[in-house]
């Protein structure tokens, strides 16, 4: 009973307490950044990582040929280079196919090994050999090699159909058939070893193309291009240098990869320790050779729910948090707390219509004909119904209303920021449901809007932007004319992935996150004949694709000219307007939330990290 | 009893077979193009159009069923528990990481859950009907009735964002600093046992400090069930006749309800215990999730949402193990608590 009354008593206090006390947020750890992110790293191996979590780390740890300047996405300065070539230097040359990088000496990575031109070779080498299947390394391979992947270059110089065909079993990462095996070190020696050579302390790239974008895909910022060391890599098990034995280093799986969880870069950062998914610690690399960073520690903390973050930054815990656009109103009343809105981003969000749909065994387009019970596999060839579809999309709502302003509208495929991006107002699409009913009576002859239409429109499951812009498209439809029947389905990632990669989606809406500033990792994606997306736009569409767009994204890619180049893709995103391709609907903007203690943050839209990426080596601590 | 329970744990690796066949048969029916979902988060990566096919190739997705369960037990055999996708890690490492978190979360949740829910649904059941009965029974229900995402939230809110008093995650950052790169070594991987081996007492408090929150609460929703139990089971023994033989002789009333009724009524409830201390085990999701205790719920929940059937499997084997070797130690102890029970 006595302990019954104590125990009462206790909770009172405990209660009156809670009433009259807060917690103050005071700068916590004065020489180490916390920043509160979500989604870890997958990997340390700047060869494997193809996502932002991994990029994040590997930027702070490893240096690269080039950086980007400051905020720009167009301007490079030297890096582990000396100088940044150009055509005035005389360091880019025989018309774009010939780079040269003069290497910077004394430069150190984290072991205190000396950086030279070898390992710059020997970076670009591996990764080209490496190039593991949805890996980033294409990004190379594509100006140095002229294919999209490795296997690709021997499937065309052995003449075989399959890559596996060489090996016993038809398993790549089993025993190469000895039949093969001059003939595999001989792309080495003919092809990965040319593109890249030493010439005393210069690093030659020898392109198979000329390549616009060639000096975006070398700069910080871009992974897969950082710089390794070459006799760690190989003490760790990577590729051991040597032509003869490539091909047993290619593609390994996850756990295969000795470079997965280790680094030793030049960066400003060392690694000190990573729990996947928990935590990642960096201490500053005194002797960088830009000088040390300003503060001595960061760790990255991986916090998944919001409400988490957001008291971590309240008290105090954290410096940086990652805040999603539609909580950014409740962090701004933190005092303290500094939010910086509506960074512009290099990213887009469409709306796609695949020209054929494959209609076996698909539910999705209902009965398959125009009969007001579904729609033909061939419903989206018609332009009527392109242009309709494209007028009904309430574009300005949906940036007020869902991305809460912090976005602004594409007209074609080539986001703001990036050469080629056009501002012309007779290249957007009006919000106009007058003009849509215009369309959709001319589509198949007038059947459609006596007939109506029913179909799904998928968006993957959690995704609240794109459900929104489905149930919109959806109501609006309806609207003007009740015969069309547009359904939202939210449906797993798996599911998505599966109908996206079968052509069997009507419509689908989704994101592309530039790997570079470049047109070049716009356009080719949304409209070429083999783009990520377009590709799967079905035959029809890549007839004409191969025809009208693709023989503009080779001459653009190739000319080295801004101005030239800006055109070619302007007349691109004129095709991808007339032909109304897809729903351009949104180019989002960013924000970057942090404690005011925090100086020297800036903002680059290509740095790696969500949602604004930071620059840990310009950032400090202090009152 | 010796050979009761060497039958028993005969009986786990027919179990953990039949587990495993289960998990896999159900992701069999998956396409391979559905399973590639958890290799591959943004089809912006496939930039080939033989991407897909290499991926399935290389991961083996396409492997007929038989001959993929066959695999896969091979390579058990070898202790090859596979990689995850979820983790960014193998799956042995990513249960030797989680495994002691939902752990030092469980075992330090049983003493308030053990202790505070036998405790005070004995008291309720002496004081049937009266008010601190009726207050009892009121917080009991709040408890298992309030969504422990919720009360996650409302605790994190109060004893963290206004008090500053518990902060999430498993350690303060310069805490982290030392066991993750220090001189701290870990012996068990429950930090606070850890930091007590290690001599480092500021450590081990921080630790403490970062569990408070979770305990409670854990403890909170899982005492306000075992409250119930207990006090169900204590009415019902209390009203037995050799109850009312003992006061009738002249026992004194707190004799009475701790040597006599408390000690009957609780057999029951260590059986239920038992099992409610092995479910947690199974990882409790949601408080790992509020208070970034990176743990085994987290990422098995992840692990089944991604397809991620690896780590699927190989955490319904540890959970399946768990729970033999569990139930055989509840088993175990309620023939200790009643001596009427043989196992057989």
């Amino acid at each position: 009973m006595k302990f019954n009354r104590l125990l009462c008593a206790f909770l009172v206090i405990l209660m009156l307490t809670c009433m009259t006390s807060f917690a103050f947020a005071q700068m916590k750890n004065p020489d180490t950044i916390v920043y509160a992110q979500i989604g870890g790293p997958e990997t340390l191996d700047p060869h494997w990582a193809y996502d932002t979590g991994s990029g994040e780390i590997i930027y702070q740890t490893y240096d690269n040929l080039i950086n980007y300047k400051g905020e720009s996405t167009e301007e490079f300065v030297p890096m582990i280079s000396t100088e940044v070539p150009s055509v005035d230097n005389g360091l880019m040359k025989d018309d774009g196919f010939t780079y040269i990088f003069p290497i910077r000496k004394d430069v150190k990575f984290h072991n205190g090994d000396i950086l030279t031109p070898e390992d710059v070779e020997y970076s670009f080498e591996r990764a080209m050999i490496f190039d593991r299947s949805g890996g980033p390394v294409w990004m190379l391979i594509e100006p140095l090699l002229g294919a999209y992947g490795i296997e690709d270059v021997v499937v065309e110089a052995l003449g075989v159909e399959n890559y596996s065909d060489l090996f016993v079993d038809g398993d790549p990462r089993g025993e190469l058939k000895s039949e093969h095996k001059a003939a595999m070190t001989e792309i080495f020696t003919e092809k990965i070893d040319k593109a890249v050579e030493v010439d005393g302390d210069n690093v030659i790239f020898h392109l198979a193309q000329a390549y616009g974008p060639f000096l975006n895909i070398l700069s910080h910022c871009g992974n897969w291009s950082a710089i390794i060391n070459k006799k760690w890599a190989i003490e760790q098990g990577a590729w051991d240098g040597k032509a003869d034995t490539w091909w047993n280093y290619h593609d390994p799986e996850n756990e295969k990869d000795p470079l997965y969880a280790v680094e030793n870069g030049s960066g400003p950062f060392v690694l000190k320790k990573w729990v996947p998914e928990e935590i990642i610690l960096l201490e500053r690399f005194d002797d960088y050779w830009q000088g040390p960073a300003k503060i001595k520690n960061v760790q990255v903390k991986y916090v998944s729910e919001y409400t988490t973050r957001k008291l971590m930054l309240q008290t105090g815990d954290a410096d940086i948090a990652y805040i999603p656009v539609q909580y950014l109103s409740e962090v701004e009343k933190i005092e303290g707390v500094e939010v910086i809105k509506n960074l512009p981003t290099i990213s887009n969000v469409v709306s796609m219509f695949p020209w054929t749909i494959n209609a076996e065994g698909n539910s999705y387009i209902g009965s398959g004909k125009l009969d007001g019970e579904g729609i033909p596999p061939d419903f989206f060839s018609d332009i009527h119904v392109r242009k309709g579809f494209s007028y009904l999309f309430p574009y300005d709502i949906f940036i007020t209303k869902v991305a809460k302003g912090m976005a602004i509208r594409n007209p074609g495929p080539i986001p703001k920021g990036v050469i080629g991006f056009t501002d012309d107002p007779e290249l957007y699409y009006e919000f106009s449901l007058l003009k849509a009913k215009e369309e959709f009576k001319l589509a198949w002859d007038g059947e459609l809007w006596e007939k109506g239409c029913k179909f799904n429109i998928f968006y993957n499951e959690g995704n609240d932007v794109r459900k929104a812009a489905s149930d919109m498209l959806s109501q609006y439809a309806k609207m003007l004319n009740p015969k069309f029947v547009l359904t939202p389905v939210a449906v797993q990632w798996s599911s998505y992935l599966k109908a996206f990669l079968t052509e069997k989606l009507p419509i689908f809406t989704i994101g592309w996150l530039a790997d570079y500033p470049d047109p070049h990792n716009w356009a080719p994606v949304y409209m070429g004949s083999n783009g990520d997306y377009a590709g799967f736009f079905g035959e029809a569409y890549r007839e004409f694709a191969r025809e009208n767009v693709d023989p503009l994204l080779k001459q653009g890619l190739k000319e080295t000219d801004k101005v030239k180049r800006a055109e070619i893709y302007k007349e691109l995103t004129k095709i991808a307007h007339d032909q109304a391709i897809s729903i351009y609907a949104y180019q989002p903007g960013a924000n970057h939330v942090q404690r005011d203690w925090i100086k020297g943050w800036y903002y680059n839209p290509i740095m790696p990290g969500e949602p604004a990426g930071a620059d840990f080596y310009t950032l400090s601590k202090g009152e | 009893m010796l050979s009761y329970m060497i039958r028993r744990i005969l009986l786990l690796p027919i179990i953990l077979i039949g587990v495993t066949f289960l998990i896999f048969s159900v992701f069999s029916l998956l396409s391979p193009m559905e399973r590639l979902a958890t290799y591959v988060r943004d089809p912006n990566t496939l930039k080939n159009p033989k991407a897909a096919e290499r991926l399935i190739a290389k991961y083996h997705l396409d492997e007929p069923y038989p001959l993929g369960y066959i695999n896969w037990l091979e390579r058990m055999a070898h202790f090859d528990l596979g990689w995850s996708q979820t983790a960014n890690q193998s799956v042995s490492d990513a249960i030797k990481q989680r495994f002691p978190v939902t752990l030092e979360l469980v075992l330090y949740s049983i003493i308030p859950v053990v202790l505070i829910g036998i405790w005070l649904g004995v008291i309720s059941a002496v004081h049937h009907n009266d008010m601190i009965d009726q207050a009892i029974r009121v917080t009991a229900i709040i408890g298992w009735s309030l969504p422990s995402f919720i009360f996650g939230l409302l605790i994190l809110f109060i004893f963290y964002g206004m008090l500053g008093w518990f902060p999430p995650g498993r350690l303060s950052s310069w805490a982290q600093d030392i066991v993750y790169t220090g001189n701290f070594v870990s012996y068990t991987h429950l930090i606070t046992i850890d930091a007590l081996l290690n001599g480092n007492i500021p450590i081990f408090l921080d630790a403490l400090r970062h569990l408070i929150a979770p305990i409670i609460t854990l403890s909170y929703i899982s005492w306000a069930f075992l409250l119930r139990i207990t006090r169900s089971s204590m009415l019902d023994t209390l009203r037995k006749d050799y109850i009312r033989t003992a006061r009738a002789k002249g026992v004194d009333e707190q004799t009475v309800i701790h040597l006599h009724a408390k000690r009957n009524a609780l057999i029951p409830v260590a059986t239920i215990a038992g099992m409610m201390i092995i479910g947690m085990m199974g990882g409790v999701m949601i408080t790992e999730t509020v208070f970034t205790y990176p743990g085994l719920g987290f990422w098995a929940a992840q692990s089944a949402q991604q397809l991620d059937y690896g780590t699927v499997i190989s955490f319904a084997l540890l959970f399946s193990t768990i729970m033999v070797i569990g139930n055989l130690v509840v088993d175990l102890s309620y023939a200790l608590i009643d001596p009427r029970v043989r196992l057989e």
